[in-house]
């Protein structure tokens, strides 16, 4: 029963949001380390591309139109943006990285989120990025000569191990592996969802906070997201972190709703609501999670 | 590499001293990010600027091509469908071409830059520029990007 449509449906129905099949908006994040947003807009107007500015992103444009993929241009080839989904954009804008920190990107493959990284520190500081899959390298990296991205030393590296690297950050960024959500992939329902696989991509990002936060400065601050619906990958984690860690819960500034407080008559601290939950009917975006710890 | 960067300028354009090798590939590191590299006391598999990978030839990276825009005139300037069709990893047409430098002879290795002065990649001459013929075989182009991922 558990890995029925129905079931999943009707649980977010009650966590609080209708949720029916959404088409999303293909979007780009213009990468200002290679051309200005301004001739980066221009060239593909020109192109006839119909693009209209997301409006919770600093460098994110919807495409309204085009005749062609946008994917594969000599713009997009030469770095000039990045093809990047509207919610994958919020992580990096909460982080807030500067110039000069000392960053830690875990699970960081394809690169999306790590060359905005670069791009926000303008290609100044480090980014040290752990990618513990093999196979998911190449892209990568791929995309880091791309994006032109400067500052950053890679990792074939679980994040789990992130100790044995011998540094402290001043912040991290930690998208999660998590179950994923119908919204960002269509066959979702079909892929043999069910709770197995949710607890134990629960329990791995769990292992994940632990081993992150040991690396991380005192004050230091830690976002934490996923794509998933799931509140045992999300709140319950949340909560699973306040009462095991000595950290707080930081108000996520972001469109979505607050994080859900109240797990099926199960209060969880009221922290929790600082977080974003980004239902893709609501928000029109895949779904996602975001959350924003402080290190004390 | 430095025998790549050779074929199109004599100038420094890198400096060699900062360059580091990790297996097959070259990476142009800041002192910054060797101290912090010293640290951790693992290898990396990217670090600071990419500047290619040696193969049967050897493979640029775009900085590495941006570098060498400014430092040569070994270059050919393509028109939009040549320019298209070069990213696609074809080779480039004489008809395509409306800019040379009439130096450029066979053999010679260019630059392919597209209308808006933007590096496509590199290539070698095989017939005369101004023929009916292809006169830039293909050796590189930025298309790699989404092909090589599918390669691997």
């Amino acid at each position: 029963m558990e890995k029925s449509v129905t079931f999943f449906l009707d649980r977010y129905r009650r966590l609080g949001s209708v949720v029916k099949p959404v088409v999303l908006k293909q979007s780009i994040r213009v990468n200002t380390l290679v051309r200005s947003e301004k001739e980066v807009v221009s060239r593909l107007k020109s192109l006839g591309v119909e693009l209209s500015k997301i409006p919770y992103t600093k460098f994110g444009y919807f495409i309204d139109k085009s005749k062609f993929s946008v994917g594969a241009i000599a713009e997009s080839l030469l770095g000039y943006y990045f093809l990047q989904g509207s919610a994958s954009q919020i992580p990096v804008e909460i982080l807030d990285p500067k110039p000069n920190e000392l960053i830690l990107d875990c699970c960081a493959s394809p690169g999306g989120k790590t060359s905005q990284l670069s791009q926000f520190m303008d290609n100044k500081g480090t980014i040290i990025v752990l990618e513990k899959q093999k196979h998911r390298l190449p892209a990568l990296l791929n995309n880091l000569e791309r994006m032109h991205c400067h500052n950053i030393i890679a990792f074939h590296m679980d994040a789990l191990k992130a100790e044995r690297l011998n540094l402290e950050f001043d912040k991290i960024l930690l998208d999660a592996p998590c179950s994923g959500n119908f919204a960002s992939e269509p066959n979702w329902f079909e892929m043999h969802r069910n709770f197995n696989t949710v607890n134990n991509r629960a329990a791995l990002q769990r292992d994940l906070l632990s081993a992150v936060l040991k690396v991380l400065k005192k004050d230091g601050i830690l976002v934490y997201s996923t794509c998933s619906l799931e509140p045992e990958e999300n709140e319950l984690n949340m909560q699973w972190l306040l009462d095991n860690h000595n950290v707080k819960l930081e108000r996520v500034d972001s469109i979505g709703d607050p994080g859900i407080t109240n797990f099926f008559g199960k209060k969880l601290n009221p922290q929790i609501s600082n977080c974003r939950r980004l239902w893709p009917n609501k928000t029109n975006t895949e779904g996602f999670f975001i959350a924003k710890v402080r290190k004390l | 590499m430095k025998e790549f960067i050779q074929q199109f300028t004599d100038k420094n354009i890198i400096d060699l001293t900062s360059v580091l090798q990790l297996r097959s590939n070259f990476f142009l590191v800041s002192d910054e990010l060797k101290e912090l590299l010293a640290k951790t006391k693992h290898v990396p598999s990217f670090i600071g600027v990419a500047l290619g990978e040696k193969k049967k030839i050897f493979v640029p990276s775009t900085y590495l091509l941006s570098k060498i825009v400014d430092s040569t005139e070994n270059k050919v300037v393509v028109n939009k469908q040549g320019a298209w069709l070069f990213i696609c990893g074809r080779h480039v047409y004489a008809r395509s071409i409306f800019s040379f430098n009439k130096s450029q002879k066979i053999d010679d290795i260019v630059l392919v830059m597209n209308e808006f002065n933007e590096c496509l990649g590199y290539g070698q001459v095989i017939n005369p520029l101004d023929s009916k013929k292809v006169a830039v075989q293909n050796l590189f182009d930025i298309g790699d990007f989404v092909r090589r991922e599918r390669r691997k």
